[in-house]
């Protein structure tokens, strides 16, 4: 762990800058911390305001979902969750990649600590997010020295911080350039394959945090993690924004495959999904739709795609499951819509039917409700 | 019996021999008398059985070839290194035949047909054949009898001209022979097929004699050496070649062929153990052996089975023999440098060397000018002054606020007026002595340059300053990004007024940095302790 975790951890994955991946954080440094942030301890006078700060933004944060909270304190939740962000961050450390019993164990250590659960009201969801925002956007800087013809090639490589005085003495010798580059660790670097587990659990505690990346292939979206989330009308107002700064037509089409999953096979050993959840995930759907066609780029959704079969067949199956019942169809926006779902009926079926076929099962499961 | 010329045959005591006569051959007759196929040549005998014989003034007998008789083609080989070794024997060499041939027994044999020019010669080719193992006969056109030896000094005749069938006809003391020719082998390539020899304790970079050497250089480094050889004065001829290919399919590996009529010794480990370099030393006309090593033949001893208009080059395996037909047309390398490099390397060297020049500075310094009038431009105030500041800054009107920029250092805080500093009576005040250049009021720089010479010297202007606090100190360099307005950073000290803004912005207004992973050594680490207690 490292020796200042809240101002060498917490607060560059809350505010950016250089977070230190150190040893693994386990429970007992977990309880340790919140000792040390108890009002009968006085912690080092560098880490109380190490946790000032991260309170200040976290509430920053919050401010922008329209949440007006007090300062979020560092409880015991959080502090699990940092740790567990933390260990996962640590599964790419160079030191332990390559000892796989090393990091089997540190992921489940890291699934454990993330095993929160799902928020139990909006502030904790945005709590949650508030601490864990960034982690998507981490990176690793590498360095690197290239020196020789490309069949006698000399390399040197470092992925600390800054490059080494060795590196920097053979660049400056054969007046070769340090190449840098930023390897973002959730996207290009990743993570291996024990840690699903603990990805997952960090997921199911921070719902919005696998809501706001909808296009990450692995571990695929779960509307059953995402739910919890996209109910509080806040937050899935949000969500529904950030599809559209993503782009309405390939998130959506990640959402609704994710949706036939959900509605289909189920994922795992959760409980199948019900008539109500799946209505409400395609009435969410079709809300990104209706974001797209009033604020979003001014482009003809694809007849092809996953996204516009799930709107046609739900247009065919029960219409009342894309429109709001205070919307008038024959003039405005409601015409738009109206004439897109007609274009829709009539291209999508020839162009995908089998899709097409399975949006109206799920459709007509969710007209059931 | 007699012969035809009329001497008694020579009789021997009745013992079972092998008669090898034309009409009985291999047939054992037990008790019969042994008849020998040849007699020696009397003095003075003018007249032979066997055409083709004559005798010289001496009375040997001698026929126009030589025919050596070896079981096998490495006594071949051996007589060809005798032979070479012996003299020089052109008219031998001249009209030299390799001729494979199969004995009566179904043995292979190899027959060497060579001219006998004299009967001096003849001596060395019989001398070698015989050290090498092999049987020498002397004749004409198929008919060959043994060559003389010490049982007759003079040679021998046979008694009678066999009529049997076969290519060549060997006449010898007990048998006649009948031999057979399967086609005729190149000399030469026999000669080339031989591996080199490896000087023992020669020098591999010795060129020949008269230091002529031939190199051959791969064809990256061609032009090169033609460069150096031209810069350090060694007159050479070179050119290009491209090496036919054994198969249409097969790579052509060009070379470049140097031909230097004189190498100087300290040249010759070059030439010879550089990469991509090969040095050959001529061993005669048109043939070269690689340096270090020599080919099992005397080469130049036959001379006369190699072309003058090609040249081959003997190289150790695996390179082998380079034949170079026909020899290539070889070119002055001053001519075949490039014009650009040749021009290079014929400038004398002296007028392209740089001259350091000699160093002229004289430091720059401080001194105190009570003359200059002084116009303060900005104030260094130490940090213990800066509460005055703040509490004049809550005094100071809006355009006083605006004129003025501020850095904070260390140990001090700059503050520069844009035009005069007339409201801020604190700290040392600074002159500016050339465009972003600042020494205390009353002092002047030396030497007196020029302000915008000094400047561009200084590396002050639009994106630095240089102040120099005190006399005697070294000057500060302050990056222009720095200085700030002097309103800006005061009201930036205003946090809460910060703090109420901020928390009303979207949500990505906090992402500005971004997050980077430093990764702090691991070491050793325990797994246990970390779970839920």
């Amino acid at each position: 762990m490292p020796r200042h975790f809240v101002s060498h951890f917490v607060l560059p994955m809350v505010k950016g800058g250089r977070l230190r991946v150190g040893r693994p954080v386990g429970w007992p440094a977990v309880a340790r911390l919140l000792r040390a942030h108890d009002a009968s301890h006085a912690p080092a006078r560098r880490e109380t305001w190490a946790t000032a700060e991260v309170a200040r933004l976290r509430q920053l944060c919050a401010a922008g979902f329209g949440v007006d909270a007090g300062p979020f304190p560092l409880d015991e939740s959080s502090l699990r969750l940092a740790a567990a962000g933390h260990d996962l961050l640590l599964l790419g450390h160079p030191e332990i990649v390559g000892r796989p019993r090393e990091q089997e164990r540190v992921a489940k250590l890291a699934q454990e600590l993330a095993d929160l659960g799902p928020p139990a009201d909006l502030c904790e969801a945005v709590a949650r997010y508030s601490l864990l925002a960034r982690l998507p956007d981490v990176v690793r800087v590498e360095h690197q020295v290239r020196v020789g013809p490309s069949w006698l090639r000399f390399e040197l490589r470092a992925t600390r911080g800054s490059p080494s005085a060795a590196m920097r003495a053979l660049a400056r010798l054969t007046s070769t350039p340090v190449a840098s580059r930023r390897r973002g660790w959730w996207t290009e670097i990743g993570f291996p394959v024990c840690a699903d587990g603990a990805i997952e659990a960090l997921f199911r505690a921070c719902p919005l945090l696998e809501a706001m990346d909808p296009m990450r292939l692995h571990p695929p979206l779960s509307w059953r993690r995402i739910l919890p989330a996209l109910r509080f009308p806040t937050l899935g107002r949000v969500v529904a924004g950030r599809m559209v700064e993503i782009g309405s037509e390939p998130a959506g089409s990640a959402l609704v495959m994710a949706l036939l999953r959900f509605g289909s096979a189920g994922e795992r050993d959760e409980a199948p999904a019900s008539g109500e959840e799946i209505a409400f995930a395609i009435r969410f759907v079709a809300h990104v739709h209706w974001l797209h066609q009033l604020f979003g780029a001014n482009r003809e959704l694809a007849a092809g795609s996953d996204f516009a079969a799930l709107l046609a067949a739900a247009a065919d199956v029960e219409p009342r499951l894309l429109w709001p019942p205070d919307i008038v169809r024959d003039r405005g926006p409601g015409l738009r819509f109206a004439r897109t779902l007609e274009r829709l009926r009539a291209e999508t079926p020839p162009c995908v039917p089998d899709r097409y076929r399975a949006m109206r099962t799920l459709c007509a499961l969710a007209a059931s409700f | 019996m007699r012969t035809s010329a009329g001497r008694p045959r020579d009789r021997v005591a009745p013992v079972p021999v092998v008669c090898l006569s034309r009409e009985s051959s291999l047939a054992i007759r037990p008790k019969s008398t042994l008849i020998l196929m040849i007699a020696p040549v009397a003095v003075g005998q003018v007249r032979f059985t066997l055409p083709g014989l004559a005798a010289d003034a001496r009375g040997v007998v001698s026929g126009r070839d030589m025919a050596a008789r070896f079981a096998t083609l490495d006594r071949v080989v051996w007589f060809l290194r005798l032979l070479s070794a012996a003299g020089d024997l052109d008219a031998c060499w001249s009209g030299m035949r390799l001729i494979p041939v199969r004995s009566p027994l179904g043995l292979r044999e190899m027959l060497l047909l060579l001219p006998a020019p004299s009967t001096e010669a003849a001596d060395l080719v019989a001398r070698a054949a015989r050290t090498a193992g092999g049987q020498c006969a002397t004749g004409a056109g198929r008919h060959f009898v043994e060559y003389r030896d010490g049982r007759a000094s003079l040679g021998y005749d046979v008694g009678e001209v066999a009529r049997g069938p076969g290519d060549f006809v060997f006449y010898t003391a007990d048998k006649v022979l009948y031999c057979h020719a399967e086609g005729e082998r190149s000399l030469v390539r026999l000669l080339l097929g031989l591996d080199l020899l490896r000087r023992p304790g020669g020098s591999p970079g010795t060129p020949g004699d008269d230091g002529v050497c031939y190199v051959t250089a791969r064809r990256g480094l061609g032009v090169r050496l033609c460069e150096y050889l031209c810069h350090v004065g060694v007159e050479a001829r070179a050119a290009p070649c491209e090496q036919a290919a054994e198969s249409a399919f097969g790579l052509h590996t060009g070379f470049w062929l140097f031909h230097i009529e004189n190498l100087p010794a300290r040249l010759s480990g070059l030439m010879s153990e550089t990469p991509g370099l090969a040095l050959y030393r001529p061993v005669t006309d048109g043939v070269a052996v690689a340096a270090g090593y020599r080919h099992p033949v005397n080469l130049a001893a036959c001379r006369v089975l190699f072309r003058e208009d090609r040249l081959l080059l003997l190289a150790p395996r695996p390179t082998g023999a380079i034949l170079l037909d026909p020899a290539p047309a070889l070119a002055d390398i001053s001519d075949l440098l490039p014009l650009p490099l040749l021009l290079a390397g014929e400038q004398p060297v002296a007028s392209a060397r740089p001259v350091r020049p000699k160093r002229l500075d004289v430091p720059l310094r401080l001194v105190y000018a009570p003359e200059v009038p002084t116009r303060a431009k900005a104030a260094y105030l130490p940090w213990s002054q800066v509460g005055w500041l703040r509490r004049l800054c809550q005094a100071l009107p809006p355009t006083a606020l605006r004129g003025h920029q501020v850095a904070l250092l260390d140990d001090a805080v700059l503050v520069m007026a844009d035009d005069e500093l007339a409201v801020l009576p604190l700290g040392k005040l600074l002159d500016q002595a050339a465009p972003g250049v600042l020494v205390p009021a009353g002092m002047r720089l030396a030497p007196a340059v020029d302000p915008e010479a000094l400047a561009r010297r200084l590396g002050t202007g639009e994106n630095s300053l240089l102040v120099f606090p005190e006399a005697g100190e070294p000057p500060l360099r302050i990056p222009a990004a720095a200085m700030q307005p002097l309103d800006r950073r005061i009201l930036a000290e205003l946090t809460v007024e910060e703090r109420a803004l901020a928390a009303h912005s979207h949500p990505v207004a906090v992402r500005e940095e971004t997050v980077e992973i430093e990764t702090d050594p691991l070491g050793p680490f325990s797994l246990w302790g970390l779970g839920r207690r």
